[in-house]
């Protein structure tokens, strides 16, 4: 992969090595650091549900959230462009049908661009990543269904 | 944004209770803690596994290995969000992406969009169409894109641009 072969590239010795890999995290090419390239990229309904529950199990707690959480609540309540769970789950099935990358996955469902231009001038990686099958057409199929959920679940 | 991280703590109180006694304590210090590695801890998903505690010499403290899945919100040059403005004056405007607290300086804010601190609320006004002004103002929806994170021991901080395609005011 790409990408693995590039980390390997700036993996040199030295005081200024760690600083400068942190300096080529670029989402734009989904440069994303080594500690994330495991992690799995939620969409802000996901987070929704989650930490609904988690409000939920704090409430029965009695326990008072700190303010971080109300600030991650509150966001994802407001910017959150799928409601239901079956929505969620149903647009997380779509979007990963389609071979993108998790990170992609996840700004496509937040941001639910409408055209395959604005995809691409949003998520610059849709673009710029080489060797994949992605044509606007299909781009522009996978956004229609996004927003025909979009509708569905507003 | 998941992720498997390791934790030491130092428990004072041995008992049968010992692993809830972890594993709140776990959630109760990493929580709306904040690295630079790994960005904001939004919440803890699940525990993974506590590890063997070992009792550090000369004191009568142990520290447990914890390995465990959490939420985290880690920003990215070059992503985009759709952010809350919180303040606007005429440097430029304040917005949040939940914890995270956005930077977008009045250069990069398209230049038809004029500060404007006549109204009850300071805004950003945009007077190119004869249709209703686009206002930024408190409270608005912006969609902008981080072009620079910068990292302090406990506190992200980022900065970000309007200036862009497909960026701007959300209706």
């Amino acid at each position: 992969m790409a990408r693995a072969s590039h980390e390997g590239g700036f993996a040199g010795r030295g005081p200024l090595a760690g600083r400068r890999a942190a300096d080529e995290e670029d989402a734009s090419y989904l440069r994303l650091g080594k500690d994330f390239s495991r992690a799995k990229c939620l969409m802000n309904a996901d987070v929704a549900l989650i930490l609904e529950r988690k409000r939920e199990i704090m409430e029965a707690k009695g326990q008072a959230p700190k303010s971080d959480f109300i600030k991650a609540y509150k966001y994802v309540n407001q910017v959150k462009q799928f409601r239901e769970k079956h929505v969620v789950v149903q647009v997380r099935k779509e979007l990963e049908a389609f071979g993108l990358e998790p990170f992609e996955v996840a700004q496509l469902g937040n941001l639910c661009p409408e055209t395959a231009a604005e995809a691409k001038a949003l998520i610059p990686s849709l673009e710029n990543m080489e060797g994949r099958m992605l044509d606007n057409a299909q781009l522009t199929e996978l956004l229609q269904q996004l927003a025909a959920n979009k509708q569905f679940s507003t | 944004m998941e992720l498997t991280k390791e934790l030491l703590l130092y428990p004072k109180h041995f008992g049968p209770n010992i692993r809830n006694l972890l594993r709140e304590k776990l959630i109760y210090t990493v929580e709306g803690s904040c690295s630079g590695q790994h960005g904001f801890v939004v919440a803890v998903t699940d525990v993974v596994e506590i590890g063997k505690g070992r009792i550090r010499e000369g004191g009568g403290l142990a520290t447990f290995p914890i390995q465990y899945n959490a939420i985290v919100f880690r920003p990215f040059k070059g992503e985009v969000f759709d952010a809350i403005v919180t303040q606007v004056n005429k440097l430029g405007f304040f917005a949040q992406v939940g914890p995270l607290q956005v930077f977008v300086s009045k250069h990069m804010i398209p230049e038809d969009m004029v500060f404007d601190a006549q109204g009850a609320l300071p805004a950003y006004v945009s007077q190119v169409s004869d249709q209703q002004p686009q206002r930024i103002a408190k409270d608005s929806e912006v969609r902008l894109r981080v072009i620079a994170t910068r990292v302090d021991a406990a506190e992200i901080f980022a900065i970000g641009t309007i200036k862009d395609e497909y960026l701007g005011l959300l209706d």
